[in-house]
């Protein structure tokens, strides 16, 4: 048989290891990431190795003669145009449902809760006021959490521990779900419920076709005034020119994400979110580094290269 | 001579208190202050406090300094208040010495239980300093930049937790740090009885040990420099200090010399040894944070919340209202 042929361009400098996995059975073009490479390169590869942030589009597939499969170290897909690569026969890999490990990777929860955390307290305001020499703390008269009610929307791996994290805050937690869950100290709620009754929501769920735009005017209409939004799952989860126009009104008293829409694009700064940044103190943007620590970016990438391995000699996806 | 109601007790309206820095927002405590006293509300400094102290009988503070000076030259000074736990910014001594009670909130159990912004505001550091939230936010914004590895953090899970102080922040913390799967160990020599997940561990050991060092105790002449050079020796490499306390307990020049050569993975902070007195921009410190990712400093905001700002201003003031009742009905 002859040995498979992978690009990869997720940067494996923290996890030697998963290079020596896949080097050991294929013959790996290691790059650095480039979307203009990838279109030029990807006709010659059995498999690609990328990262969320690197696109995966139809004009990308369109060259992709030989590819078999797709690889990403991440539980979100949305990078990939998914029906193309179905249509072409391309498997995708990806750590959605290694559950035992996922399990141990709390990271973008954490993350959830310290946007969380400086929406309540106005942190990026008050901290860039020190570096800018001055100590006056009255215009950063933030909210406790203790007392408030927090929304868990998605009650699954990562909304499981923010409901732990609202519990052990003194917040009043209610968890909304399709899928039934008991967990002591949480009241599951139907999403109207969630919305008017909370004074900070989470979102905790994954992008599809019908959780686009699930909030707009009409759900930010049914939110109490001066709520607090996190969203660390997708940022098409939200329309965020209602967003803005509730941030600009007050009805949303702070706004923290660490997804927008259309983060992939080259240039940012024309994202209406981020000009908005410019001028009001209300937001806190971080860029996708929910899942990323050190320790999660090993585990799930040597995990991923022994997946990618025992899929291209088996046809099988293997999971933990 | 005017008089105010106070449920059925009368309170003599010539008593006359100057209350500084009181956030706009404080409703009620304004209200009682104003039906009870002849009250002025002004924004001082250290030099404006000493020019205007002399005919007030009670003086309601911010945490700012409040030294012998000060005590020199107010005559009529009979209260001085602050709506914190801390009363290290005042000295308690020359307060001895001229017979000034001092009140604080120190002692007030069932609102203090509610009041959680401090241990909450400590979280939010040490979860920024992990995860470089200011710089992040400004390489989106100002820098037109989105690379996560660009801010690859530390999760707090599996990693331990170490509090100083095992009061009533400290225990908040520790709930907080369990909630996210840390491992909790703290050192108090003043408390026999923790919660079943923590560890009690003497001060050596828990420097030896933890991967989070978070203080949580008041200022005095034994917490004072608590982390010197001899601790910095003993805690791990990769550490990250986070303190919400007051500047002073720790010997900021070993942390800025431990921050400089990485033998920390950074700190959180919300006090300075230096905002007492006014001017924190030339703070070595501060000038550090300013182009390195690991130091997050905030202005003192660990109380600044609505609700707890509320709570300890009427707090505060009814016990002002309280010890005037009681030494006006004693003369």
């Amino acid at each position: 048989m002859m040995r498979p042929k992978i690009l990869c361009m997720v940067d494996l400098s923290l996890a030697p290891e998963a290079l020596e996995i896949i080097r050991e059975h294929a013959d790996v073009d290691y790059l650095p990431q480039e979307s203009h490479r990838l279109v030029e390169l990807i006709s010659d590869y059995d498999a690609f190795w990328g990262h969320i942030d690197l696109k995966v589009d139809k004009q990308v597939l369109n060259n992709a003669k030989r590819l078999k499969a797709i690889n990403t170290s991440s539980t979100g897909t949305d990078h990939i145009d998914k029906d193309e690569a179905a249509r072409r026969g391309i498997q995708i890999l990806s750590i959605a449902r290694d559950y035992r490990l996922l399990e141990t990777f709390t990271a973008t929860a954490e993350c959830a809760w310290m946007l969380m955390l400086a929406c309540h307290r106005k942190l990026r305001s008050a901290t860039k006021s020190v570096l800018e020499g001055s100590w006056e703390s009255k215009s950063y008269v933030g909210e406790q959490l203790s007392g408030r009610v927090l929304g868990v929307l998605g009650v699954g791996r990562l909304g499981k521990m923010t409901v732990e994290y609202g519990k052990a805050f003194g917040m009043k937690v209610l968890g909304c779900d399709l899928k039934p869950f008991s967990i002591p100290g949480v009241e599951r709620v139907d999403f109207d419920t969630l919305l008017s009754a909370s004074d900070a929501i989470s979102i905790h769920i994954h992008m599809e076709k019908r959780n686009y735009h699930l909030f707009n005017d009409s759900t930010f209409a049914k939110m109490k005034d001066n709520i607090i939004l996190v969203n660390t799952s997708r940022g098409d989860i939200i329309d965020e020119s209602s967003l803005i126009k509730n941030l600009d009104s007050g009805k949303i008293a702070a706004f923290g994400a660490d997804v927008i829409h259309d983060e992939w694009r080259n240039d940012i700064s024309k994202s209406n979110l981020i000009q908005y940044a410019h001028n009001h103190e209300n937001v806190v943007i971080t860029p996708h580094i929910g899942g990323c620590t050190t320790k999660s970016i090993v585990d799930a990438r040597i995990f991923s290269a022994k997946k990618l391995i025992h899929f291209l000699r088996t046809g099988e996806e293997l999971t933990q | 001579m005017i008089s105010g109601m106070l449920g059925d007790i009368v309170i003599d309206m010539s008593i006359r208190i100057a209350c500084n820095n009181m956030p706009d927002h404080i409703d009620e405590g304004r209200k009682m202050l104003i039906d009870n006293f002849s009250v002025d509300f002004v924004s001082w400094n250290r030099s404006q406090i000493i020019e205007h102290i002399a005919p007030y009988d009670a003086f309601i503070t911010s945490i700012s300094l409040f030294d012998k000076e000060i005590f020199d030259v107010a005559r009529q000074l009979k209260v001085v208040a602050t709506p914190s736990t801390g009363t290290d910014h005042i000295d308690l001594v020359a307060a001895e010495k001229r017979q000034v009670a001092v009140l604080s909130i120190k002692n007030e159990t069932e609102y203090l239980a509610k009041i959680t912004s401090t241990a909450e505001q400590a979280f939010a550091l040490l979860l920024s300093v992990m995860r470089k939230l200011p710089f992040a936010f400004e390489a989106v914004r100002t820098h037109n930049r989105w690379v996560s590895a660009d801010f690859r953090g530390h999760s707090l899970s599996g990693k331990t937790l170490g509090i100083i102080g095992y009061g009533r922040l400290g225990k908040m913390m520790a709930r907080y740090g369990e909630a996210f799967g840390m491992n909790i160990v703290a050192y108090d020599p003043y408390v026999d009885s923790f919660a079943p997940y923590v560890m009690s561990l003497t001060f050596d050991e828990l420097l030896r040990c933890s991967d989070v060092i978070s203080l949580h105790v008041h200022l005095n002449d034994t917490t004072r420099n608590m982390l010197n050079k001899q601790a910095f020796q003993l805690m791990k490499k990769n550490v990250v200090i986070i303190n919400t306390s007051r500047g002073a307990l720790i010997d900021e020049s070993e942390l800025l010399l431990a921050l400089k050569e990485h033998r920390i993975l950074g700190a959180g902070l919300d006090v300075l040894a230096s905002e007492l007195y006014g001017d924190i921009s030339d703070d070595p410190l501060v000038q550090y944070a300013k182009d390195h990712d690991n130091v997050v400093i905030s202005p003192h905001i660990g109380g600044v919340t609505f609700e707890s700002q509320e709570l300890a201003y009427t707090k505060i003031v009814s016990m002002i209202i309280e010890w005037f009742d009681k030494h006006n009905k004693r003369e």
